[in-house]
């Protein structure tokens, strides 16, 4: 397989390699980072903005919601961009699903409850969104591309049984991360299915240190676990009835280890308001690896995280600024860069 | 002199009477105010108290709010907060303190407040709306409070008006007439005598 890989990865992503070893040196760095954070106010961040590749889509930025739209609008050239450089429709699928599933959420949750919610519809998807919704709306589910076919089933039979609306985010993020781990299967990239595997390892670490914060019973957890991890989900489950050390305890020999003493603290209550962040960081981290591949995927699937990780960290900066957050608290939620 | 009256002796014991009852009455006004103001002063420090509290929650609140949206696409937010399942209802009872009716205020909340997937949303969200939670039931109270104390403050300035009213005008009037009507009836019984003693004089000076 690796020798057939040093054959085919340079026809399939020379090109694509290439242009992207380029871009990454144009990833902001601390440098401009602390700048923004240092700057004196918003105008100036915008400036500091207009030197980068975010200018044209800054220009006439004013409020939050003008922020947000310039991401968005941002992150939808981000992904273009990678639809350009790969045809394949796993690897845009392997960015993009998570935002049909967000659409998805939107579209059951505002059916049970009766509401418009196209404001917050996410255009970085690549379901028709329209379509589907008139699809759930008229109870057509079976029209619905195969995919997200059966996770809204799925959903909706729960929902309709539980009557419960955390269930459809439940159901439907477990089967986003089935997906995604079919879609990194399907690739036979290592590089891509450990990356998968870290996102679901520190979804269910997350779901099981919140849901302990919340005082969710084991029912709870053991729905909103996700399988494929390095871990066992039922490890998970066995341990949470126990004290929170116990958890610590059984994955001290995983490399999340690391992550899970920073956020244990003295006491009972674990301090979860800088988690993200470790999360964030630990994902970026083992992505960071691909900048050593000298040809193939890898190089694209991690700048295009790193895109991601930097689209978030000029949210939190600017979005900050406008709150008022102050800006020791905006620098603890900066997260690792790329390069 | 404000108040008319007929120089005479049943209306000197009326004005007596109601001379009296106004004292009494003003007294007794006087006790409920100061109990009133007792009260207002406890009411002013608790709703002090839980001001500052309330605005420190939501201070905080607000501030893990920003952080939270912050952290993905507001979108994200707006789907994890789409369809809640706690709900909150609010009942107003009526209570008495010191006579004046002041609203109750229960408040009932039924089922918890996340409402969303834990491994797609920032964990910082449940700290934001954990704090928002807890903000509530002090908001219902300082409500509860303040509703207190504007209609307690309200009556305060009514009794104070009574009681002004009795202390400076009605009790200085009734002793005026009172005062009046008693020179008046001496005035009448000296000008009796006085006829009296003129019309002896003039029976003796007439008998010899």
């Amino acid at each position: 397989m690796v020798r057939l890989r040093t054959f085919i990865d340079p026809i399939k992503y020379g090109v694509a390699t290439g242009r992207i070893k380029v871009l990454e040196n144009k990833l902001f760095t601390r440098h401009r980072v602390e700048r923004l954070v240092e700057a004196d106010d918003f105008s100036d961040q915008l400036r500091i903005l207009a030197e980068t590749d975010y200018g044209g889509f800054f220009e006439n930025v004013r409020t939050i919601d003008d922020i947000e739209e310039a991401l968005h609008k941002y992150l939808a050239k981000v992904y273009d961009f990678l639809d350009e450089l790969t045809r394949e429709r796993e690897i845009i699928s392997f960015f993009r699903l998570r935002y049909d599933f967000h659409n998805l959420k939107v579209l059951l949750k505002t059916k049970y409850k009766q509401e418009t919610g196209e404001h917050i519809w996410s255009h970085l998807g690549l379901l028709d969104v329209p379509r589907a919704r008139d699809l759930i709306e008229q109870g057509m589910v079976d029209e619905l591309p195969e995919v997200y076919r059966q996770a809204v089933k799925e959903s909706m039979h729960r929902f309709e049984k539980e009557r419960d609306s955390q269930q459809i985010d439940i159901v439907l993020d477990g089967y986003l991360y089935k997906l995604l781990h079919g879609l990194a299967v399907s690739q036979r990239n290592d590089f891509l299915q450990d990356l998968v595997k870290i996102f679901i390892d520190l979804g269910n670490i997350k779901t099981f240190l919140r849901a302990k914060n919340l005082r969710r019973k084991k029912d709870f957890i053991s729905q909103a676990l996700f399988d494929n991890g390095s871990i066992d989900k039922g490890i998970f489950i066995a341990i949470y009835g126990e004290p929170l050390d116990s958890l610590l305890e059984q994955l001290k020999n995983t490399p999340y280890a690391e992550l899970l003493r920073v956020v244990f603290r003295e006491g009972k209550k674990v301090d979860l308001s800088t988690f993200d962040k470790l999360v964030d960081n630990f994902a970026l981290n083992h992505a960071k690896k691909a900048r050593y591949v000298p040809v193939g995927l890898e190089p694209i699937v991690g700048y295009i995280l790193a895109k991601e990780s930097e689209v978030n960290m000029v949210r939190v900066i600017l979005t900050g600024r406008l709150n008022n957050v102050p800006k020791d608290k905006i620098r603890e939620r900066i997260r690792d860069l790329y390069v | 002199m404000a108040i008319k009256v007929n120089p005479n002796r049943m209306e000197l014991l009326k004005l007596k009477k109601r001379t009296e009852i106004a004292k009494r009455g003003h007294k007794l006004l006087k006790d409920k105010l100061d109990e009133l103001m007792k009260q207002f002063f406890i009411l002013i420090r608790r709703n002090r108290v839980l001001r500052q509290e309330v605005e420190e929650k939501l201070i905080q609140a607000y501030l893990l709010f920003a952080l939270a949206r912050s952290e993905v696409a507001i979108e994200v937010i707006e789907e994890a907060v789409l369809y809640p399942h706690a709900e909150v209802s609010v009942d107003v009872l009526q209570k008495t303190l010191m006579g004046v009716a002041v609203p109750q205020i229960g408040l009932q909340q039924k089922g918890t407040f996340d409402c969303y997937g834990l491994s797609t949303t920032p964990a910082i969200l449940d700290d934001a709306l954990q704090t928002f939670n807890e903000a509530l039931p002090l908001m219902i109270q300082l409500a509860e409070v303040e509703k207190a104390v504007e209609l307690l403050a309200l009556e305060i300035e009514k009794t104070r008006r009574r009681v002004n009213a009795l202390e400076h005008v009605l009790i200085p009037q009734l002793e005026e007439a009172v005062r009046y009507v008693t020179m008046k009836l001496d005035e009448m019984e000296r000008s009796y005598r006085t006829q009296l003693m003129v019309i002896k004089e003039m029976v003796s000076e007439a008998a010899i």
